[in-house]
């Protein structure tokens, strides 16, 4: 027999049943994830398991796979926070339902973009990968080369149906594992009125000027504005787009040798430099990613930014009286013509970690569609990668709408590719890390050989 | 008709399983007690770390179908990879500086607001309140103040016609300019233990010192000081990791820019785990740090930890 001693008091109870049912809720929140998208996998083709793994745990798989009742699939798609984009993205996935009878519902989910690629990463590693995901062109070969993007070739998909630019950023090894939704290149942003206040000749939209022309130009707005600033880049992005416009790049051809280092790109370094570090009339933004020259022009601080075609929404919304030309040729250009990155939003259907594959293929389908495409540009700015969508009424009375795009209508097909290579991330960091360097006055060749020399080792 | 309250706490105790528990020599219901606890550490600490320090014995990437043992190469590899031992030296910096000026100016405030002078509630707050705010809106905040176009900080600067910094896109400054974000925002924290500490020295010391003979400086010096020991000890522990920590503002101020100039450890770390998805490499930076870590607070307790009675 038990003495009162021997037995827990009141108190004691009280906590240990506490502490009981917090372990109780803490274990079962765990589980939940795992059980969740585990069920979900087996009955909807893991493709809610991929969605809500990422989102809130598993607990929307349960109750999304109950309400379809077997009537369709739910199909989730993954893409980067991009608030110009995020409405288009949803009207997408309504059509997409519409259009196939297997999907009952499909929906984006967003992510911010700095944990998005490990978010995706993530979900194939843990099997609940989603049905179809955006791509940056800097991780696409990455995504083939570890065999997670299907070849899109498979699905029916004509690599040559593309331009040629989105088509090699899509693209490594032989291996075509994504679609680009849109591609887009880089030109001169310019603000009508303040080229007017300097006295400036406001330049024909298609007119390329040389390196000596726009540092001219440069020289005139920072003497004559109250800025004293003539153009604003992001210290990375726009080094780049010098070194492209001049003959050079990351590596070579043949992908054996870094070539950041040459010639050319250390007259674009050499052409830059003096602006940004003595005279200050260039602004070369080292934190934050493209779209801080925009900032700038925006706000009246550069009357000239580096500028991308996805610009257009921001730039149409402003007060600005703006319009683009297209990037200044370098000296070592013999032809005329200058080039800058190709970039763009790429689709990929994840061939493993638990995605819907039919539906993957569908998208897949979907966003190199000639109606998808020819929308594009009207929708948000890009253009089409697919070849005949240029040709449809739709595109051609969105470029009769708005005139401006007549530069990025030219400028795309000047646009360079990305390296088709699996650290093409690598090279980007290191090309750009050494270019805030270039910022801060160092030597030129001892910078750029670093980079080199960085690239070298990845490759 | 209602039992005696005795009566019926006898009957639930009868109704309930004994297990033994209340053994005043078993102590059974205090391991249970703690054991969630016990659990929770083992489940959220003990087994990740131990797992971490798997990872970092093999070259490990996610979505890489096989995972090779490779032994200690990534630790090899950490030796000589210029830019760790960069994030080395600016988090050993970032440290160092909190630990020599954030401390002791801790120290000054709480001594102050301790002579229990008009306002103080209000100061105290004042200076605690940004410990309370997150990190992220702080540095989103100190990133406007530094602006070196329309920052508070230049404006300041320059009524006294000293010309404005590039504050957080110069390589020389752009550490310091997270160091001194960090200490206005760390300093309410430490300030707010040392008066905790203070409180709690009798005012029988000093009484006895001020019949002695003893002035302000002496009493700090010979009474304050040591007595203060066991919590200026926590205080520079607690800021030590905290600095060995340091991230959010590094990520949202310079992304460890310009050049790496403000890489940290953690910032590395991130990196290479969640960038370039090298997660041995980054779990060897993860073991690494942890041993540094380690090895400063057991130099610190063996050389300073002592307690102190009274």
């Amino acid at each position: 027999m038990t003495s009162p001693n021997d037995r827990l008091t009141r108190r004691q109870w009280i906590a240990l049943v506490s502490a009981t049912g917090m372990t109780g809720l803490a274990g079962c929140g765990g589980g939940d994830g795992g059980s969740d998208g585990g069920s979900d996998g087996g009955s909807d083709g893991g493709s809610d398991g991929g969605s809500d793994g990422g989102s809130d745990g598993g607990s929307d798989g349960g109750s999304d796979g109950g309400s379809d009742g077997g009537s369709g699939e739910t199909a989730t798609f993954w893409a980067w926070n991009d608030p110009g984009l995020t409405p288009i993205r949803e009207e997408q996935a309504v059509e997409f339902a519409e259009m196939h009878d297997n999907v009952s519902d499909a929906s984006f989910e967003n992510f911010p973009f700095e944990n998005y690629l490990s978010q995706v990463t993530n979900s194939v590693s843990a099997g609940t990968a989603p049905d179809a995901a955006a791509l940056s062109v800097l991780w696409t070969p990455r995504m083939i080369d570890q065999g997670v993007a299907s070849n899109v070739e498979d699905f029916g998909i004509n690599p040559d149906d593309f331009v040629g630019a989105g088509r090699q950023n899509s693209s490594y090894d032989g291996t075509m594992g994504a679609v680009p939704w849109y591609v887009d290149c880089r030109m001169i942003g310019i603000n009508r009125g303040q080229f007017e206040e300097a006295g400036l000749e406001i330049p024909d939209r298609t007119y390329r000027p040389t390196w000596d022309e726009f540092s001219g130009w440069i020289d005139t707005l920072s003497s004559e504005l109250d800025s004293g600033r003539g153009f604003s880049m992001p210290a990375g992005e726009g080094f780049d787009a010098f070194v492209l416009s001049n003959g050079s790049g990351y590596i070579n051809e043949d992908a054996s040798e870094a070539i950041i280092n040459n010639d050319a790109a250390v007259e674009a370094a050499d052409f830059l430099q003096p602006m940004v570090v003595e005279d200050e009339s260039v602004i070369a933004r080292p934190t934050g990613a493209t779209d801080t020259g925009i900032d700038d022009f925006l706000a009246g601080n550069a009357p000239m930014f580096y500028a991308g075609s996805w610009q257009v929404p921001r730039l149409q919304d402003s007060d600005i009286d703006w319009q683009f030309i297209p990037f200044p040729s370098g000296p070592q250009i013999s032809d005329d013509v200058s080039h800058t990155w190709s970039a763009g939003v790429f689709y990929m259907a994840p061939a493993r970690g638990g995605a819907n594959q039919e539906i993957g293929q569908q998208w897949i389908e979907y966003i190199a569609s000639e109606e998808v495409q020819a929308r594009v540009t009207d929708k948000m700015g890009g253009f089409p990668a697919l070849s005949s969508a240029y040709e449809t009424d739709t595109f051609q009375s969105t470029i009769e709408n708005e005139p401006r795009l007549e530069t990025v209508e030219q400028e795309i097909e000047n646009t360079k590719p990305f390296p088709s290579h699996p650290e093409v991330p690598t090279m980007w960091n290191s090309v750009h890390t050494q270019a805030e360097a270039l910022w801060q006055g160092d030597d030129i060749q001892t910078v750029l050989d670093r980079a080199a020399s960085e690239i070298n080792n990845v490759l | 008709m209602a039992q005696p309250p005795e009566t019926r706490q006898e009957r639930i105790r009868d109704a309930l399983p004994s297990l033994g528990l209340a053994d005043p020599n078993a102590n059974t219901a205090w391991y249970l007690l703690i054991a969630p606890k016990i659990l929770l550490m083992v489940a959220v600490l003990i087994i990740p770390f131990l797992g971490s320090v798997y990872i970092s014995l093999h070259e490990w990437t996610p979505l890489a179908a096989t995972k090779p043992f490779i032994g200690l190469e990534n630790y090899v590899q950490l030796l000589r990879d210029g830019q760790f031992h960069n994030a080395l030296i600016n988090t050993g910096t970032y440290s160092l500086a909190l630990i020599l000026i954030d401390v002791p100016i801790a120290l000054g405030l709480a001594l102050l607001l301790d002579m229990n002078l008009r306002g103080t509630r209000i100061y105290s707050a004042s200076i605690f309140l940004p410990v309370v705010v997150s990190w992220v809106v702080v540095s989103l905040i100190w990133s406007w103040l530094y602006n070196p176009d329309y920052g508070m900080i230049n404006a300041f600067l320059g009524i006294f016609g000293v010309e404005g910094l590039d504050w957080l896109n110069s390589r020389g400054t752009s550490l310091a300019a997270i160091i001194i974000m960090s200490i206005w925002k760390h300093i309410g924290f430490n300030m707010v233990i040392f008066l905790a500490g203070l409180k709690g020295i009798p005012n029988t010391y000093y009484e006895a010192a001020t019949v002695d003979g003893a002035g302000r400086w002496e009493r700090f010096r010979y009474i304050t000081l040591p007595l203060l020991k066991p919590t200026s000890f926590f205080v520079v522990i607690v800021t030590l990791i905290f600095s060995f920590r340091v991230f959010t503002q590094v990520f949202v101020m310079t992304g460890g820019g310009p050049v790496n100039s403000s890489i940290t450890i953690v910032f590395y770390f991130w990196q290479q785990g969640f960038q370039e998805f090298n997660m041995g490499y980054a779990s060897a930076i993860a073991v690494v740090l942890f041993v540094i870590v380690f090895a400063f607070s057991i130099i610190q307790q063996r050389s300073w930890g002592g307690n102190v009675d009274y």
